[in-house]
């Protein structure tokens, strides 16, 4: 049960970040390639979790990931608000 | 406070300070997109929040893992709703 | 005549800076005379509308870098786009407004609200008419 919620969020992670993308593949606004990455991190800290489950490693490796997503959400942020508006 | 708690609260403030800002703009703009973002930042903060309970506030009691894999679906699931449905 | 006859540099100066037709009349007003140098009092009196709003939308456009605007009091205003684009837009929405003023009209009223945009400019900390600091 628990593998199939995880993998459903991976899946939904995935598509959040390909809309992502395509919202700065159109505005060519990096902030959204900031969010894309992000989301993109999130889906790769559900499959390192999965991998590494039977490993002590997983409690590090694969948070330092989700805490990666999370700066870079705080990067995007940070960044839209330094750019002087055009 | 451990390094991992610390970690797991930045990341439930920063899915906070998100919920927040978009709150703000939908409360602007009307734009629904902004809503459900928001929604689904405010899951994001109690899918951190559980994770440092589970993991280290209870880490010998009952086993939240269920949850936080729920709350973390409804909370990518109002998101991909929102930019599917309302994204143009 | 559809909006999409207007051309493509013209439709994004529209879309990112043109808010109203007011707007457009006091852009095209400076765009006119070239580097002559103006005042919310002087575009109010040419233009009769009210020296406030002549002011507001003139502060608008010097933040997109169309106008440029000096400190001081009275503020002075004049024509001076960044790039060579953009001057060529504004030329091309004053040919535009000239021959198909009904059409530039409705495109400015029926600007459709940029979902995605508005995703984006909610995390602007300050609000629109802040200076950046």
């Amino acid at each position: 049960m628990n593998d199939f919620l995880s993998g459903t969020v991976f899946a939904l992670c995935c598509i959040a970040g390909l809309f992502f993308l395509r919202f700065w593949r159109k505005t060519r606004d990096r902030f959204f390639a900031f969010f894309a990455a992000s989301f993109f991190l999130m889906a790769l800290h559900r499959v390192v979790v999965l991998a590494l489950r039977d490993s002590n490693e997983h409690l590090v490796a694969a948070y330092l990931i989700r805490l990666l997503a999370f700066v870079l959400i705080l990067v995007a942020i940070v960044d839209k608000n330094r750019v002087p508006k055009k | 406070m451990t390094m991992a708690d610390a970690v797991f609260l930045l990341c439930a403030l920063t899915s906070l300070a998100c919920a927040v800002l978009l709150l703000r703009g939908y409360a602007r703009n009307r734009v629904p997109l902004l809503l459900w973002s928001s929604l689904c930042f405010v899951g994001l903060a109690v899918n951190n929040v559980l994770l440092v309970v589970d993991l280290v506030v209870i880490p010998q009691g009952p086993d939240l893992t269920t949850f936080r894999h729920l709350s973390a679906l409804v909370s990518l699931g109002l998101l991909v709703f929102g930019l599917v449905w309302d994204s143009e | 005549m559809r909006s999409n006859d207007l051309p493509e540099d013209v439709r994004s100066l529209i879309t990112d800076h043109i808010e109203s037709v007011e707007q457009l009349e006091i852009l095209l007003l400076l765009h006119q005379h070239g580097s002559r140098v103006w005042t919310a009092e002087s575009v109010a009196r040419e233009l009769r509308i009210a020296p406030n709003s002549a002011g507001e939308r003139m502060d608008e456009l010097a933040r997109a870098s169309i106008l440029a605007r000096t400190q001081g009091s009275p503020a002075e205003y004049r024509y001076a786009p960044k790039s060579p684009s953009l001057d060529a837009a504004v030329a091309g929405l004053a040919k535009a407004y000239s021959e198909r003023r009904v059409t530039v009209i409705n495109f400015i009223f029926s600007k459709p609200v940029d979902k995605i945009r508005t995703f984006a400019d909610a995390f602007r900390l300050r609000r629109d008419d802040d200076d950046n600091g």
